[in-house]
């Protein structure tokens, strides 16, 4: 047996080629006896085409068949291929095959071709002896390392994958440490649920030309998959054969997590806005376009299938008074860049009216100028008109506790007053010398004891006031009322000679509960016949009429006046009255403002001294 | 205890006019009394005092609640004119509200000394400073 040359021995590259010649017309085929050599087999095993075949692994067939060659140099007079051969121990050996036309027949087929082959297995299985994909210049080198990719090569011929280290990086793994085929990485890299996207992509590029770019899971040295996103570019030689591919992969583990969180956010917020019923809107201020989320629609009641509304459209929705101040709030932010929060109301595409909050800020572009408003707007209107109810409730609480604790101090200091003077008066009981002063003390006594049922009897009549709120009310003639109330003070009006005019023309009735207005006019004729101007008939005119759409009494005199600067404060109030002792006079003006204020009329009071007083009530 | 010269008390209840007048002079509080029916009544006397003769009184029981010119109406009259006398007028407010408002109010004036309650009795008035010694 010949020895046989190591061909990989020299720097560089193959061995200095065997030779083979094929005879397409007889079909005879001759091939350097080195082939045996190779694999091991005894000389002048192969040497036909049949003995050939015989030893080629079977899917490599094709490769020698006779009209697969023609076809292979129609147009080209060059052809090369891999096939695979038994050695003699059954295990397989890459060759390259060379080929050439030398001769055509008339029809212009390959008639005779000629060609070298070469044993190329230790290459194929040690790819690093092969030479370095070319792009490996110096730029490239900077470029590959700078890069935040990872950069494959692919040698189709060869099959032999290269990465750069950044690309071993990616995966967690010392430059080198892996086996880089395309077998390892589309076996043990790849994600299994990626690899039939990836081998039906490739195809696609190989064959159809489609561009490849694609995200996959690769296992990392961890244990753990991660995305990239991969893309490349195959190289077709002149058959139109792909022949390498390179391309990158890029990291988006992160991207991957963010946008699946952000979808899960997405779905947080929009499960959420519905629940809470916040809305999103956006006002882009270039086009003046609304933008109203699903949930925004929602809350105004506008169908979700028709288009929003422009800002001109949008601000119309807003009932006149909230509509300034939100377009307060709006203008302020784009003038100013000022967030806002406002709470207003808002007309539905229903009709209705609901309380809205709506939150805004306005948005920059890269150079700073603002270009819309974004914000929120909430449903509160059932808090709002919880809000709104408590407000009312606190109001009248506090008015009721005022009146009462006001109430409580009357009734304390009235009762007091006589209480005090009882004690103080029977401390002397002892001590009255003089027939004079007992008796004196016993007068007293009946005095106190006197003002003291007057003052109950008063306190009471304001309770009994507070109770006939529950009455009912109805339509009560001016003059009726007037002419029943003239008649319970007739006395009163003969003694002082008063004149009573009286014009209800305008204004004929009123609804109100009897007891209070035959109490109001008690009193008010009462105190302008008892506060006439001394030698001089009262003249009292009644008139009435609607102002603003509430109806007006006013009772006007000619009586002594009352200084208002002085008393404004005290003309309604109790106290300083009682002490008077002259029979509770002056408390009328206290029991009519508390039956007004019950039923929430108005009292208004005019006055000069010497010249007259007007009393209007505003029912 | 020696009794002050003059007492003046301004109210218009006449009831506790008479009986604090008993209290005052036979419990030896003081040789005598003026008393005003109410606050007008009351700072007429004063401001006459300004330009012609009379005796200054020792003291003020003063009402809050009465017709005309009331307690407190009265004490920002008497404050104008106050330094016009030669002595300092100790003022009591003696009234029968007890509500806080009335006494917090009477010590924001300067010219009070001190709020009592009524019925005025020989106990409270022996709380007054002028009887003390």
């Amino acid at each position: 047996m010949r020895a046989i040359r190591e061909p990989w021995n020299r720097e560089g590259y193959y061995d200095i080629p065997n030779f083979w010649a094929w005879d397409l017309t007889s079909n005879t085929f001759s091939i350097s006896d080195n082939v045996n050599a190779i694999l091991s087999l005894p000389s002048q095993t192969i040497n036909n085409l049949d003995t050939l075949k015989s030893r080629l692994f079977s899917i490599d067939t094709k490769w020698l068949d006779f009209n697969i060659v023609k076809e292979l140099t129609k147009n080209e007079n060059y052809f090369e291929q891999k096939i695979r051969l038994y050695n003699a121990e059954g295990n397989f050996q890459f060759f390259q095959i060379n080929g050439y036309v030398e001769l055509r027949d008339a029809l212009n087929y390959a008639a005779l071709v000629k060609g070298t082959f070469t044993h190329i297995s230790y290459l194929v299985e040690h790819p690093e002896k092969l030479p370095q994909p070319p792009v490996h210049k110096t730029e490239f080198e900077l470029i590959i390392k700078g890069i935040e990719a990872g950069i494959w090569d692919w040698d189709l011929q060869y099959d032999t994958l290269w990465w750069s280290s950044k690309f071993y990086e990616l995966l967690g793994y010392q430059d080198g440490e892996v086996n880089t085929s395309f077998n390892a990485f589309f076996n043990s890299l790849l994600h299994q649920d990626d690899r039939r996207k990836v081998e039906k992509l490739l195809e696609e590029h190989l064959y159809q030309r489609k561009p490849y770019k694609t995200e996959i899971r690769l296992l990392c040295r961890s244990g753990e998959y991660k995305w990239f996103q991969t893309s490349g570019q195959a190289l077709w030689n002149s058959e139109g054969k792909p022949i390498k591919m390179a391309g990158s992969i890029i990291d988006i583990t992160e991207t991957v997590n963010h946008r699946s969180a952000l979808l899960k956010n997405e779905f947080l917020l929009n499960e959420s806005a519905k629940l809470a019923r916040i809305g999103a809107w956006e006002v882009d201020l270039i086009t003046q376009e609304v933008y109203w989320s699903e949930s925004t629609k929602a809350i105004y009641e506008y169908p979700s299938n028709l288009k929003t509304p422009s800002l001109p459209e949008a601000l119309l929705y807003y009932p006149e008074a909230s509509r300034d101040i939100f377009s307060k709030a709006f203008n302020e932010s784009i003038a100013l860049g000022k967030s806002f929060d406002i709470s207003c109301e808002f007309l539905t595409y229903a009709q209705n009216k609901i309380w809205v909050r709506v939150i805004g800020s306005p948005l920059f572009d890269i150079q700073g100028t603002i270009i819309g408003v974004r914000g929120v707007i909430k449903n509160i209107d059932e808090e709002k008109q919880k809000e709104l109810f408590l407000q009312d409730s606190l109001k009248i609480i506090h008015e009721q506790n005022r009146k009462l604790v006001n109430f409580a101090h009357i009734v304390s200091h009235n009762l007091r007053s006589h209480t005090g003077n009882l004690e103080m008066v029977s401390n002397f009981i002892e001590e009255c010398d003089t027939e004079y002063e007992q008796r004196l003390l016993l007068d007293n006594v009946k005095q106190i004891s006197k003002q003291l049922s007057e003052t109950i009897a008063q306190l009471n009549e304001v309770l009994v006031t507070q109770s006939q709120v529950q009455q009912p009310k109805v339509r009560i003639c001016f003059d009726d009322i007037l002419t029943k109330v003239k008649s319970m003070i007739q006395s009163e009006l003969v003694l002082s000679g008063a004149h009573i005019k009286s014009n209800f023309t305008r204004c004929e009735s009123v609804y109100y509960i009897p007891a209070y207005l035959e109490s109001i006019l008690i009193n008010l004729l009462s105190n302008a016949i008892q506060f006439r101007k001394p030698a001089m008939c009262p003249e009292i005119t009644l008139s009435s009429w609607i102002e603003n759409n509430k109806i007006i009494l006013q009772i006007e005199d000619n009586g002594m006046g009352i200084d208002l600067e002085k008393y404004k404060y005290k003309l309604f109030g109790m106290h300083h009255t009682f002490h008077k002792h002259t029979s509770g006079k002056g408390f009328g003006l206290f029991l009519i403002k508390n039956q007004l204020d019950l039923m929430g009329s108005k009292i208004e009071v005019e006055s000069q001294e010497n010249i007259g007083t007007t009393f209007k009530i505003t029912f | 205890m020696k009794p002050v010269e003059t007492i003046c008390v301004i109210d218009d209840d006449n009831i506790y006019g008479f009986w604090v007048k008993k209290l005052l002079v036979s419990k030896n509080f003081c040789k005598s009394l003026s008393i005003f029916e109410n606050g007008l009544a009351g700072f007429n006397y004063f401001n006459e005092l300004v330009v012609g003769e009379g005796v200054i009184p020792d003291l003020i029981l003063l009402d809050i609640n009465m017709p005309v010119m009331d307690g407190w109406e009265f004490l920002e009259e008497f404050s104008k004119i106050k330094n016009k006398f030669e002595k300092e007028i100790p003022i009591y407010v003696v009234s029968s509200s007890i509500n806080p408002a009335d006494i917090e109010r009477a010590k924001g004036f300067e010219e009070v000394s001190g709020f009592i309650t009524k019925p005025l009795t020989f106990d409270n008035l022996k709380q007054i400073k002028l009887f003390q010694d």
